[in-house]
């Protein structure tokens, strides 16, 4: 299918190629693949150099590789509709082998008849498949191609049934798909799409040769309707003729007569066909053999001297002897060895039953009429028809698209125990993998190289006991890591439904290092606490500290909107490292800020009192071991300097007073050689008297 | 281009559609943003807006259709531009007695909005009027206000814009800016001055942008214990505004009246509000979009103290109603994400959707 990749060209990822550059100072140029056949060139700007306004800014610019296509939306319709049918025969093939060891049951084939059908419909939908309708006719040919095949394939490898109705199986085939048969010599159906315009201004058509001609060829081939419409088109039946032609519109009809009697072995009757439908075959044959002595008898009576049209006596005869399965004006009458097929098998071997014979009779039918220039599909029909499934597979995997490879495998398998065993057989030149697990993970690569169809893979992979898990992980992992939820609440959900919790661990933090290093602390943080990745979240939390202490006591905004932040932290993170410190942190400077600004504000002493111990009571939870890093020591005593040297009242107990100067004795034996930390400052000093002169004050008191 | 439905086929094991139901699928050239109704001239002309992405070029396309039902549902194009950015959301709303506004918001925090005659025959849409960007790239969500038509716009980047828009000019102003330290994936107005907003860890914020500073209400102290996840949308309920609905992650889907309670009704959600699981919820992935629906009201939910019937669509393809102290209502199955709805303001009937597959589905209930 145009549009879609060579299998070498379709990797998903952003896998860089290469990147080039002619020296350091220049600007850079990346080469590498985006989405589908997409090349994504990267015009990296210099970073020395200041940015004029006149140098080329940065850029990145995609090209489409291979050729452009337009029908790339009707082909992702056809892997959108095909997607329920394939999982659902997928599923109920796994709910079967769960029930029993022995394999799939017997009557299997009718389940994947059903899914065949199924996608034989989605086949055929290609008029309203799609916002853009196939409208060129190569695009419908192609699809209508691949439908013939796909039938094909339905009538040999999956309908045990069909086999009893092969006859009518081939002749119903044909008439459907006789139009994609051959795009190099015309087919039958090309014959009567010249003839059918003709008739129509033509008042004696009898007297062209064509019309005979394609009269034979299209009852060659079985469509008895057409036939006896176009003769009963015949010039014998005008009334206002001056010749009398009575016996040859006998004749005309008595012929008309003969094919509208025609015994077909059918299931049913069907209502639009022409012929007696009988479904037993004793009776058939009896039939058959009462109708063709009708036949002879017509062939030899003595009404054929009185037909004095040449033309029509000639033409007529001609019919007669397809009718009576002459070999040679059957090969003159079909123009494409699989009609030739269909016709032997409608007047030459009309009990044919099963497959064994029709493989010989076709290699026969090719002999007779072998295809004109190199017919690409001949090899392919006849292996169908052989059931010869290595053959098919090789020739379809030539001819068609990884779509069609992909969901075939499931209709040779249906009833044929040989092709099942060998496409599902574990082979060492493929790394233990089977055939039909191949061919998924292909179609799977191709289906991850495109935005809008990567997340059908796990439909394909999910079954897959090799490597399909490992490329479905591999696939998830890969997927750019952006803003659009739609993509990341995707991955997850695929995630949850084939328990890849590890996957789905690893993406979260994925998300919460790409929101955390674009700025948006919330949505990182959040998305690190849906990861669990308490590493990173003890990080977060240290810079949002840094970012706090380093605003002024007094930036209450600043202090605000971390708020919401450390709030956003939830109390079943407390636990956590630099987590439990930022909210102990966060209500000790709300405590210290309301007591500054109490201080300001000169309210009642009470309250000045019972917000500085507040503050300090907050202070002591931060002392608690382990809660406060070594380097937030310093500025957190630094503050609560304030409280110590509060002239009113005694604030921090001797107990408190204790602790605090035992932190910053170890601080400074710890530290003595940090040089970051700057123990030897003023600061410090002022630190150790505030608490000596509070202990003293405390001691008092108590 | 003429693009007819096709009605839904369904295989004999396709979930059975609920009786009363009718369900067709659109197929469309392209990925599908975001769908709305138009506010229709005449009860004869329904039209859509659609937002649509097209991942065979990459162009993004805002396109204005006629919605007719003649044997089927088909669409037919009336007007469609280009678009410079992705639309992440689209809203629309009757602009006047005449008129009516379509507004786009984009990843790049740009916004765009078309006012147009209401579309009937013959009718010409101008093109739409672009702003620059007033948000750090994606502007997450949007809601125009019924009455002043002022539409509040919030971002990942933790800003809340406030955009006024006459026939050509649009001016705005920033109400808040925290510097992308939240983020805000939702907001809707509760009334022309008051509006709700929603993002990180299943919190809501009410404001009132008349008062500069922080939210006037803020319901995280209600949620505890929920841990991670998010919220994608939020509707106030358009008669009672205390009342309003969530739906997020992991099926969530929150109701709160902010008269009486102390703690949200969850109506849906793999695990309760304490973080137990939860056995049997209808919708066990993220729930894109939540609307109250008219149509699904019943006797006994139009008592004030009940929280009325919300419509949603979820990233697991479910389509349904759910109702507080009700069993809920799964219209829909679909093998694909349903990525936004919208139920026709005019007839409550119609429930137009969006396909991950890319196509409209239109849901007709029977009245």
């Amino acid at each position: 299918m145009p549009g879609w990749p060579d299998s070498d060209m379709s990797f998903a990822g952003e896998k860089s190629i290469k990147a080039w550059s002619s020296d350091s100072a220049s600007a850079k140029v990346c080469i590498s693949w985006g989405t589908g056949n997409k090349l994504r060139l990267s015009y990296l700007h210099p970073r020395t150099q200041e940015i004029s306004s006149t140098a080329t800014p940065s850029k990145v610019v995609e090209v489409k590789v291979g050729s452009v296509s337009s029908h790339e939306s009707a082909m992702r319709r056809l892997v959108y509709d095909s997607l329920p049918a394939f999982a659902l025969l997928q599923n109920r093939k796994q709910q079967a082998l769960r029930q029993s060891q022995r394999g799939l049951p017997s009557d299997w084939w009718e389940t994947v008849l059903q899914y065949s059908r199924s996608i034989s419909v989605v086949l055929g939908a290609n008029k309203s498949s799609s916002g853009s309708v196939l409208n060129e006719t190569s695009e419908m040919e192609k699809r209508t191609l691949l439908r013939a095949i796909w039938d094909l394939l339905e009538i040999v490898y999956v309908d045990k049934h069909a086999s009893s109705w092969l006859t009518e199986q081939l002749t119903d085939w044909l008439e459907r798909y006789d139009q994609v048969l051959s795009n190099v010599e015309p087919t039958v159906n090309s014959k009567l799409s010249v003839l059918k315009p003709k008739l129509i201004n033509t008042r004696f058509p009898e007297d062209d040769e064509d019309y005979w001609s394609s009269l034979a060829s299209a009852l060659s081939i079985g469509w008895l309707d057409v036939v006896v419409k176009y003769l009963r088109m015949h010039g014998s039946y005008q009334h206002d003729q001056i010749d009398n032609r009575q016996t040859e519109n006998g004749l005309v009809e008595a012929v008309a007569v003969l094919i509208s009697k025609m015994p077909r072995l059918q299931q049913s009757s069907k209502t639009d066909t022409v012929g007696v439908t009988y479904t037993f075959k004793p009776e058939f044959s009896k039939a058959w053999e009462r109708w063709r002595n009708q036949i002879s008898k017509l062939v030899t009576s003595v009404f054929w001297l009185e037909c004095t049209h040449e033309g029509t006596a000639n033409g007529l005869k001609q019919l007669l002897s397809i009718l009576l399965g002459d070999t040679n004006i059957l090969i003159s009458a079909t123009t494409h060895w699989m009609e030739l097929l269909v016709s032997h098998v409608l007047f030459v071997k009309p009990f044919l039953m099963g497959s064994e014979g029709l493989l010989s009779l076709a290699r026969k039918c090719m002999q007779l009429k072998p295809p004109i220039g190199i017919d690409q599909l001949t090899e392919l029909l006849l292996a169908i028809i052989g059931e010869n499934t290595e053959v098919v597979l090789v020739e379809c995997r030539k001819h068609f698209d990884p779509w069609m490879v992909t969901h075939m495998l499931e209709l040779l398998s249906a009833k044929n125990g040989q092709a099942q065993s060998f496409l599902t057989e574990e082979r060492d030149e493929f790394d233990g993998l089977s055939l039909e697990e191949f061919h998924r993970l292909v179609y799977a690569q191709i289906l991850s190289s495109y935005p809008c169809t990567w997340q059908l893979t796990p439909f394909y992979l999910a079954s897959g006991t090799h490597q399909g898990q490992g490329l479905l992980e591999a696939i998830l992992l890969m997927r750019p890591v952006s803003s659009d939820s739609k993509v990341s609440a995707k991955v997850l959900d695929i995630c949850r439904m084939y328990d890849l919790h590890a996957v789905a661990e690893r993406y979260k933090r994925m998300m919460g290092v790409y929101y955390w290093k674009h700025g948006r602390k919330g949505l990182g943080i959040s998305w690190l606490q849906c990861g669990r990745d308490y590493s990173r979240l003890t990080y977060a939390a240290n810079e949002l500290f840094t970012d706090v202490s380093q605003a002024s006591v007094g930036d209450s905004g600043r202090l605000q909107e971390l708020d919401s932040l450390i709030d956003l932290l939830g109390p079943q993170f407390e636990g956590f490292g630099g987590l439990a410190f930022l909210h102990r942190f966060r209500d000790f400077k709300g405590a210290l800020f309301s007591f500054q600004e109490g201080l300001a504000n000169s309210i009642s002493f009470d309250k000045q009192v019972v917000a500085g111990k507040t503050a300090v009571k907050h202070l002591m939870q931060l002392m608690k071991d382990g809660i406060t890093a070594d380097k937030f020591l310093l500025p957190l005593l630094q503050d609560a300097v304030e409280l110590l040297n509060f002239s009113g009242e005694v604030l921090v107990s001797s107990a408190e007073t204790n602790i605090l100067l035992l932190r910053l004795q170890n601080l400074t034996i710890t530290n003595k050689h940090d040089t970051v930390l700057d123990l030897s400052s003023e600061s410090v000093a002022k630190i150790r008297l505030a608490l000596g002169r509070n202990l003293g004050r405390a001691i008092l008191k108590d | 281009m003429m693009v007819e439905a096709s009605p839904l086929l369904r295989g004999t094991e396709g979930v059975p559609l609920t009786a009363g139901v009718e369900v067709w699928r659109i197929p469309q050239g392209g990925y599908v943003d975001a769908v709305r109704w138009m506010p229709p001239a005449t009860a004869w002309h329904q039209s859509i807006a659609t937002a649509l992405w097209d991942p065979d070029d990459g162009t993004f396309k805002l396109q204005l259709s006629s919605f007719s039902f003649e044997e089927g549902p088909s669409i037919q194009e009336i007007a469609s531009w280009e678009l410079p950015e992705r639309a992440s959301v689209l809203k629309t709303l009757p602009f006047s007695s005449q008129q009516a506004i379509v507004a786009s918001a984009s990843f790049a925090g740009t916004m765009s909005f078309i006012i147009t005659k209401l579309l009937g025959p013959d009718v010409v849409p101008p093109p739409p009027i672009l702003s620059s960007p007033i948000h750090d790239r994606i502007i997450t969500g949007i809601d125009l206000q019924s009455d002043t038509h002022d539409c509040i716009s919030v971002g990942e980047d933790g800003k809340i814009n406030l955009t006024q828009l006459t026939e050509s000019h649009l001016s705005h102003t920033c109400l808040i800016d925290n510097h992308g330290i939240t983020s805000f994936m939702d907001v809707c107005w509760s009334s022309p001055a008051e509006f709700v907003t929603a993002g990180l860890g299943f919190s809501l914020q009410w404001w009132d942008h008349r008062r500069s500073g922080g939210p006037v209400q803020v319901s995280n102290k209600w949620t505890h214990g929920r841990g991670g996840g998010f919220i994608h949308m939020i509707d106030v309920h358009p008669s009672r505004k205390h009342v309003c609905v969530v739906g997020g992650s992991n099926g969530v889907v929150l109701a709160w009246d902010l008269r009486w309670q102390k703690e949200p009704i969850q109506l849906c959600g793999i695990s309760d509000l304490r973080g137990q699981p939860v056995t049997e919820s209808m919708v066990e992935s993220d729930v894109w979009e939540v609307k109250f629906d008219p149509f699904s009201l019943s006797g006994s939910s139009s008592m004030s103290s009940k929280v009325p019937p919300v419509m949603i669509c979820s990233e697991d393809g479910i389509l349904g109603v759910l109702e507080a102290g009700e069993a809920p209502w799964e219209i829909l199955a679909e093998p694909c994400a349903i990525n936004t709805l919208d139920i026709n303001p005019e007839n409550f009937t119609d429930v137009i959707c969006g396909l991950e597959f890319e196509s409209l589905l239109y849901v007709k209930r029977s009245s």
